[in-house]
């Protein structure tokens, strides 16, 4: 009997190893000869995402920006054919490695992109850190990508998890007038940053607390024992769920379940009530607030065209996810389109992607910042919303224009307080540093489509 | 306070409702075959998946159960009589057929599926909240644990009570012996791997209807599944219920006072019982 057992043992971890080695093929279009050195006139772009895991949805939404991205250039940019090449990493950070490696390796690709959570951005970022690979990240919003651990080949278009949760946590304390919120949230870098963001700036516009509880993310898939530990009786204005993708699918469901959702408000990080996991939730949250660079009923020609554009493409509406994707795309393409084709010279690559004019972006004008090559863009307050046929969607409220990574504080100030973690910021408000507490405030909130 | 703590017992129960329909078909065919299904999360998620399309299409969630059940029932069927019956008795050929088996199953999930966290929408009239002492709690978790109670009574009534449940209890004891006796103890292998396959698919449905199913959500299931039968005793029904329970409970207690070690607290009564009672709590020295 004992002997079976550990037969069974190593046989289990034995298949989870070649799990994780073969992948899950088929995902994407088979790479053009992997191994063959890049053709004349043709530039390899690698694409590492998480295409299955917890966090899919957003995986497959931001493949199917970048694909339209290149489909309407027709792969081509400069005078040269663009090849993609696509990984899936199972959202898991070895992975990310192998694969980057992989396509660093064996395909020699000219230019790294994707990338879906924070962890495996981060891991990404690392192991190209001498490769003299331009990398662009995708979905992947841990500050410390275009900060702490920046490396002049990292070119973010996108976001950080603190970016827009920093004016999301200040427009509660100032326009809501909350003072304490219960975070329940996945206990890993990205809901780190976006908890970060939300506590900073729910404490510089006044809040007293952020109670936090943290549990690693995909472990658990029945939240109700959490649910059911919120302490209803002292006080706190709203529970803020700090993850995205299956977790929030789970939790909120189980939230209305419980009947909770009529004892206290929800509120929710910027994937939260991201589609497509929204189409899982039930109506009942209508009404939820969550911050994003994207709203769904944003009307401005540039996304009306984009939406109607990945509409017939893939069939249904943009996330936040595939407008990302697709943002990033047109950036790399136009960079390449400006160098006419000749990519040798990487940090010229690079400087060019950084010039590429971004104000016809779908979500709202882009400039990036040339110190850091993060965004700068406009962040949306958003409620969830019935459309008339049913379904829910994220309806902007209110606009804040041109928000930075570094918010309204000093960049230096910034980056000389901890990394966001588990256990930073505090939760509560008196134990912040005054210097950022004392920043000026920068925002303007104007309301949604004005 | 108290009002929690009733909450946390119901979460844990409702928890070790979904583990026992997962581990008992798993412990079972164990029990018998010797042969460890790690298909068996793979049979789980494309239960649930068939349910969700059943339940897209018609909206009947009872018959989404059943059309779940019964075809996972049907693929277990069509595997074990083509493929799992010729290389009976070698275990690395049986385990490794099974592990190909859960390859095949979740890429088939991934092209017929979204690729994304989906649920089955159980209609009110299954999930109304129900008020008991004071405590308001949805029914269909209610409807869960009735719904496991009665799968724990059907396999008890099917083992100790009936003649094929005899024929199996004596396999799991002495396979050889068994068939020298002149019972077809193929036939028995074939309907207690349906029975396994069924029971998975119906974790499936009932699992992706209080939870939800993602493409990848399969080896988590197995690994949960693993855990209860080892802890349980592998091939034993009251083993099955008792762990199922205190691992259901452990889930709860811990995602309300410990959620960051929330995964690894279940993983510290499978050490324990390797390291003390390697059989598991119920198991038998074989």
């Amino acid at each position: 009997m004992m002997k079976k057992l550990l037969l069974i043992v190593t046989i289990v971890m034995i298949t989870s190893m070649l799990l994780s080695a073969c992948g899950v093929p088929a995902v994407a279009p088979a790479p053009a000869e992997p191994a063959a050195p890049a053709a004349v006139g043709e530039i390899k772009i690698g694409m590492i995402s998480a295409f299955t895991g917890l966090f899919s949805g957003f995986g497959e939404m931001q493949k199917q920006g970048a694909v339209l991205a290149l489909e309407e250039a027709n792969y081509m940019a400069g005078g040269k054919k663009i090849v993609l090449i696509m990984e899936d990493d199972q959202l898991d950070n070895e992975q990310a490695i192998t694969k980057s490696k992989k396509l660093v390796e064996q395909d020699k690709i000219d230019i790294l992109t994707g990338m879906v959570s924070g962890d495996e951005g981060l891991a990404v970022a690392d192991y190209m850190k001498d490769k003299n690979i331009p990398v662009i990240p995708m979905y992947s919003a841990s500050e410390d990508i275009t900060m702490r651990e920046f490396h002049p080949m990292i070119v973010r278009t996108t976001w950080t998890g603190a970016q827009s949760m920093d004016v999301f946590g200040y427009w509660l304390a100032t326009q809501k007038g909350w003072k304490k919120v219960y975070q329940i949230g996945e206990d890993y870098s990205y809901p780190w940053n976006q908890g970060g963001g939300f506590m900073r700036g729910f404490c510089r516009g006044g809040g007293e607390e952020v109670t936090s509880v943290w549990s690693p993310p995909g472990s658990t898939s029945d939240f109700s024992s959490m649910i059911a530990s919120i302490p209803l009786d002292q006080g706190y204005d709203a529970v803020l769920y700090n993850g995205g993708g299956g977790d929030a699918v789970n939790f909120v469901k189980q939230f209305v379940e419980l009947g909770y959702h009529k004892k206290i408000a929800l509120i929710g990080q910027s994937n939260t009530f991201e589609k497509p996991d929204l189409d899982a939730l039930p109506a009942d949250i209508v009404g939820a607030y969550s911050p994003h660079h994207t709203a769904d009923d944003l009307n401005t020609p540039e996304w009306n065209t984009f939406k109607e554009a990945f509409n017939k493409r893939w069939g249904r509406n943009p996330s936040a996810a595939s407008e990302f994707a697709y943002s990033s795309m047109r950036v790399i393409l136009r960079a390449i389109d400006a160098l006419n084709g000749d990519i040798s010279d990487k940090t010229a690559l690079v400087d060019a992607m950084l010039k590429v004019d971004m104000t016809d972006d779908p979500r709202g004008p882009v400039s990036l910042d040339p110190k850091f090559h993060a965004a700068i863009g406009n962040v949306y307050i958003r409620e969830v919303s019935k459309a008339e046929d049913g379904t829910l969607y994220n309806k902007g409220i209110w606009t804040v224009k041109n928000v930075s990574q570094f918010g309204p504080y000093d960049p230096d100030t910034y980056l000389k307080q901890p990394i966001d973690g588990n256990t930073y910021p505090p939760q509560k408000c008196s134990d912040f540093p005054p210097e950022m507490l004392e920043a000026a405030n920068i925002y303007e909130f104007v309301e949604f489509g004005k | 306070m108290e009002l929690k703590f009733t909450i946390l017992i119901l979460n844990g129960l409702t928890q070790a409702a979904i583990l026992f329909v997962l581990g008992s078909g798993l412990t079972l065919a164990f029990g018998l075959m010797r042969v460890v299904n790690l298909g068996h999360g793979a049979f789980y998620m494309l239960g649930g998946y068939l349910g969700w399309s059943v339940v897209k299409a018609t909206g009947n969630w009872p018959l989404a159960l059943i059309v779940g059940g019964l075809a996972i029932a049907l693929l277990g069927l069509l595997f074990e009589k083509t493929m799992l019956g010729r290389v009976r008795g070698r275990d690395l050929p049986e385990t490794l057929l099974t592990v190909a088996l859960s390859m095949i199953i979740s890429d088939i999930c991934l092209i017929f599926w979204a690729r994304t966290a989906i649920t089955l929408n159980v209609p009110q009239y299954l999930n109304p909240p129900i008020t008991l002492l004071g405590l308001t709690y949805p029914g269909f978790r209610y409807l869960m644990m009735a719904i496991s109670i009665f799968i724990a009574v059907s396999l008890w009534v099917i083992l100790y009570k009936t003649n094929l449940g005899r024929a199996v209890r004596a396999g799991v004891d002495d396979r050889e012996t068994v068939s020298a006796l002149g019972i077809n103890i193929n036939k028995i292998y074939s309907i207690v791997f349906v029975l396994s396959a069924l029971l998975a698919g119906l974790a499936g449905v009932l699992g992706g209807s209080y939870l939800q199913l993602s493409p990848g959500g399969d080896t988590t299931i197995l690994t949960l599944s693993l855990v209860v039968i080892i802890v349980g005793g592998m091939g034993s029904l009251l083993g099955a219920v008792v762990s199922s329970i205190i691992l259901g409970q452990i889930m709860s207690f811990g995602l309300a006072f410990a959620p960051q070690y929330s995964y690894f607290l279940i993983f510290i009564p499978m050490a324990l019982v390797l390291a003390l009672r390697p059989q598991g709590l119920f198991g038998r020295q074989i």
